[in-house]
Parts: C-alpha cells; structure tokens; sequence
C-alpha cells in the first residue's frame, strides 16, 4: 500500500511549486 | 558579459548533449528514457493539470475584462491585416509534423483502441484523441506564451525575453536575475533540442519521399546522411545574410503546397465519407476536449499508461518545447490587437485547420481499411515515416503529389531552423533584436548536430524522450510566466 520514496519526492517538490506559485500571486513585491 | 555568459552555457549545455548523442547514442537515448518514464510515472496530473490550467486561464482572459487590454499603447492599432495574420499563424501551426501524422497518427491509435472497441468505435476515438493532441490545449500553450511575451514587449516596452516578466514582478534584485538567468536558460535548452527533433522528422520523411520518387526500397544509412547535409547547408546559408522576407516567401510556398495537398485528397478521395467524419470528430471534440485535459489513465492497465506516456504526455511536453518559439514568433506578428482577438484568432484558427487536416487525411486511411486494403496498417505498423507517401501512391498524380510532400518538408524544416536560429541568438544576446550572423550560424550548427543525434537514435520514439528531456524543466518556467502575468494584469486600470 505504500509508494515509493521517488514517487514522493517527485510529487512534494510539485506541491511545493504550486505553493511558490500562489505565493509570488499573492505577495507585494513593490515593483 | 553576463548574456555572453548565457551564450556560453546555452551552446556548453545544448553542444555536450549534442556531443553525448554523436559519441553514445544508445546511452544518451536510454537515459533520457528513463528519466523521462520517472517524470511521466510521478507526474502526469501535474502536466495534464498544467495544460489544462493554461487553456482555461487563456479563454478566461478572452471573455474577462483584460480581453480588452491591447498588446502594445492603447493607440496602437494591428500592424497586419487580420487576414495576413491569420495565415501567419497557420504557417506556425503548419509544420513538418502535420505532414509527417497526418494519416499515420489517427491509424496509430486506431491500432491500439481497436482491441477493445468495435472498428467505427476505434475510428472515432482515434480522431478524437489525434484532434486532442493538436488541438486547443497545444494553441493554449503557445497563446499564453506568446501572449506574455507579447504583453511585456508592446505594452511595458521591454525586451523580447523569458526573463523578462520574472524581473518585472520580482524586481531588478540578484535572486531574480538568477532565477530570469535559469529560465532563459531552460528556455533556450528546450528551443534547441525540440528544434533538433524537427530537423530529424524532416529528414525521415524527405527520405521516405526520395525513396517513393525513385522506386528505392529503404535506401539507407548514406541517402539519409546526403539529405541532412543538404538540408543543413539549406539552412546554414540564409543564416548569414538577412533574408527575412525570401523566409516568408518560403514559408508561405511550403504552406500553400500543404493547403493544396489537404484540397486536392478532399476533391480527389471519398469526399462525403471525409467529410461526414470530419463533422462528426469535430462534435465529438468539442463535446469532451474539456474533460479530456483532465484524464490520466491512473486507473488503466500498463499498456494504456504506456501508449498514455508516448503520446498524449510526449505532445503536450512537446508543445512546451516549442512555447517560447513559436510564442515569439506569434507575439512579433500580434502587436496592436486586443487580448480578446490574438485568443480567437490562436486558439480557435489553428485547432479548426488542424481538426480539419487529420479529419482529411486520417479518413482516407480509415476509408481504405474498410475496404479490402490492409496494407495500410502494415505500413503504420512497421515503417511510419512512410505513410504518408502510402497514402498519396493511391491518389491521382501521385509522382507529383509526392514531389510535392518532399518539397514541403523540406522547406517547413529549413524556415523554421532559420526563424529558431534567430530566437535562440535574441535569447542568448539578452534580447538583442538583430543577432550577429556569427552567433546565429554557432545555433545554426548546434541544430544541426541535436538534429543528426536524432538521427542516429534511428527511431521516432528516441527522439520524442529526448526531446521530453529537454522540455520537461520548463514546464515550471512557462507556469511562473503565466502567473507573472496575471500578476501584471492587476495593475491594469479597469477602464481599458
């Protein structure tokens, strides 16, 4: 029933990017 | 000095991977397979989610109140005529790929979906899925991209460059010219290696047509080697001097043949059984493109997932390859027109031409496998690059018809390494408008040599995971582009 530890961090580091993605949209970067 | 930094890591990166291919081709090949197989295994509903993403925020921008943004001064009325520029963007559309699936792509699925379906079951979904895969979610990539390129250079007055918008939103900082500095980067990776795979699709399919001109049964090694020179050299030599409209010309010639050829199989072959096809795969298309973007075959057996990977992924990671060239090129074509315009015009043209062009060429294969003629499934099967050519030897004139394809092929392959050639010296120059005829000769030959390691992989599906390879990074660069953009937009006054 597990994954594989690959597969993990192949999806975390997608996550992650999605919530850089909102980040940048949502944040005031004065310019 | 720092774009010539660029220039040099850009040629160092695309030039090694040239050089790995040329000295282990298997190696290479093998390689990019798998990292490609581990991309696809963990991430296929992040590209599906991706393109599917990119089309929806294009129509939303169309029907929003940005649609009424214009792409350059509130003033600034369209530079070509709104026909001139719909034909430029069917020639952005019109590639060698066109040529080279026409009918072989529908058959290909039609292969695999008749196994579990009935034959006019199989028929169906192979158009559907070909449709799919050149339809809107291809033109939402390069419409977003073309549109954020397009936005920053005519409206903000900034250079032509993938950078660009990441330095507008982050400011000019040294964390952001890192990051504009890797997208380049990326995105100039992407341009070269998925530009090399054209330049090896050319080739095959020049050779297939040699080959059915003259009667020559897999002619070999060296006829494929004679045509790549020649082609190289075609394209070297426009490279040096300016010939940015005998390009034109050229380009229009190879797209004007295509049009004829798609006229003349319409008129010539089972008109009312193509067209009778054709509205049906458009209706079928219109009715499930949307809830397609989202499938992933997750639940499927290992055979869907694979054909899953090798196609419909491979595509839409192809398409992204090609999103900063050809979103260059339609951005150049597009200043003055509204938001709301450049999206009917790139979305909805192209996908109707494209949906119209498999609907032709895809149902004269499946008139002929309902006939007594199953030859033609042998040819897809066994040797795809000729299909085409297997096609026209039934038609009338096909000696000409064939010459035709040949010609064709040849010049979609040489304007549209000369046009990259162009977009990968901008790039590497820090969006400099006219490249040095040395700079643009250095990616003249690196295409050149990415297009002989695809060559030498020998096989089509070789050069669609190293191509994947190349482009699989910029997936994240185009998305942060997109929300770059529609951070931009914000600070648009309402009344525009």
């Amino acid at each position: 029933m597990t994954g594989t530890l690959v597969d993990t961090v192949m999806n975390v580091t997608v996550f992650a990017f999605i919530g850089f993605l909102v980040w940048v949209y949502l944040t005031d970067f004065g310019t | 000095m720092k774009s010539n930094v660029l220039l040099i890591a850009a040629l160092a990166i695309t030039g090694g991977i040239a050089v790995w291919g040329l000295v282990d081709n298997a190696g290479l090949a093998d390689t990019a397979r798998y990292l490609v197989a581990m991309q696809f295994n963990s991430r296929a509903w992040f590209i599906m989610l991706s393109v599917t993403f990119m089309l929806v925020v294009t129509i939303g921008l169309a029907v929003s109140r940005f649609g009424r943004i214009r792409l350059g001064a509130d003033d600034d009325r369209p530079e070509f005529s709104t026909v001139s520029w719909l034909t430029m963007l069917f020639a952005a559309g019109m590639g060698v790929g066109l040529l080279y699936w026409g009918t072989a792509e529908p058959i290909t699925h039609y292969l695999v979906v008749i196994e579990a379906e009935r034959p006019e079951r199989a028929s169906h979904a192979a158009l559907f899925i070909t449709n799919f895969h050149w339809g809107l979610h291809a033109w939402a990539i390069y419409a977003l991209t073309g549109l954020v390129i397009a936005y920053f250079a005519f409206r903000r007055g900034q250079k032509m460059l993938v950078s660009t918008p990441l330095l507008a939103v982050f400011g000019d900082n040294r964390a952001s010219h890192v990051i504009g500095w890797l997208a380049d980067l990326l995105a100039i990776v992407a341009i070269a290696i998925g530009l090399g795979g054209s330049v090896a699709m050319g080739v095959f399919q020049v050779q297939e047509g040699v080959d059915a001109l003259f009667g020559l049964e897999g002619s070999g090694a060296g006829m494929t080697l004679g045509i790549f020179v020649v082609l190289v050299l075609a394209f070297l030599l426009p490279l040096t001097v300016d010939l940015s409209h005998g390009m034109a010309v050229l380009s229009n010639t190879a797209m004007a043949i295509a049009g004829f050829l798609m006229i003349f199989l319409l008129l010539t072959g089972p008109t009312s059984f193509i067209m009778g096809t054709t509205l049906q795969a458009l209706g079928e298309y219109l009715s499930n493109v949307l809830s397609h973007g989202f499938r992933t075959f997750t639940l499927m057996d290992e055979r869907a997932n694979d054909w899953f990977h090798a196609w419909t992924l491979t595509y839409m990671v192809w398409w992204l390859a090609w999103a900063p060239f050809v979103g260059v090129f339609i951005a150049r074509i597009s200043r003055g027109r509204t938001i709301r315009e450049f999206v009917v015009g790139v979305l909805l043209v192209p996908t109707g031409f494209s949906v119209l062009w498999f609907g032709v060429f895809g149902s004269i294969g499946f008139f002929g496998i309902r006939g007594t003629d199953q030859r033609l499934l042998e040819v897809v099967t066994n040797n795809v690059s000729e299909t085409t050519f297997f096609i026209l030897d039934k038609f009338p004139l096909s000696t000409l018809t064939t010459a035709l394809v040949v010609a064709a092929a040849f010049l979609f392959v040489v304007t549209s390494v000369v046009s990259a050639a162009f977009v990968l010296g901008m790039f590497s120059t820090g969006g400099d408008l006219d490249p040095s005829a040395k700079v643009k000769l250095s990616w003249g030959g690196v295409l050149g040599a990415l297009g002989l390691v695809m060559i030498l992989s020998g096989d089509i599906d070789s050069v669609k995971s190293i191509i994947a390879l190349g482009a699989l990074p910029f997936v994240f660069i185009v998305l942060l582009l997109v929300v770059c953009f529609l951070k931009a937009l914000k600070s648009e006054p309402r009344e525009t």
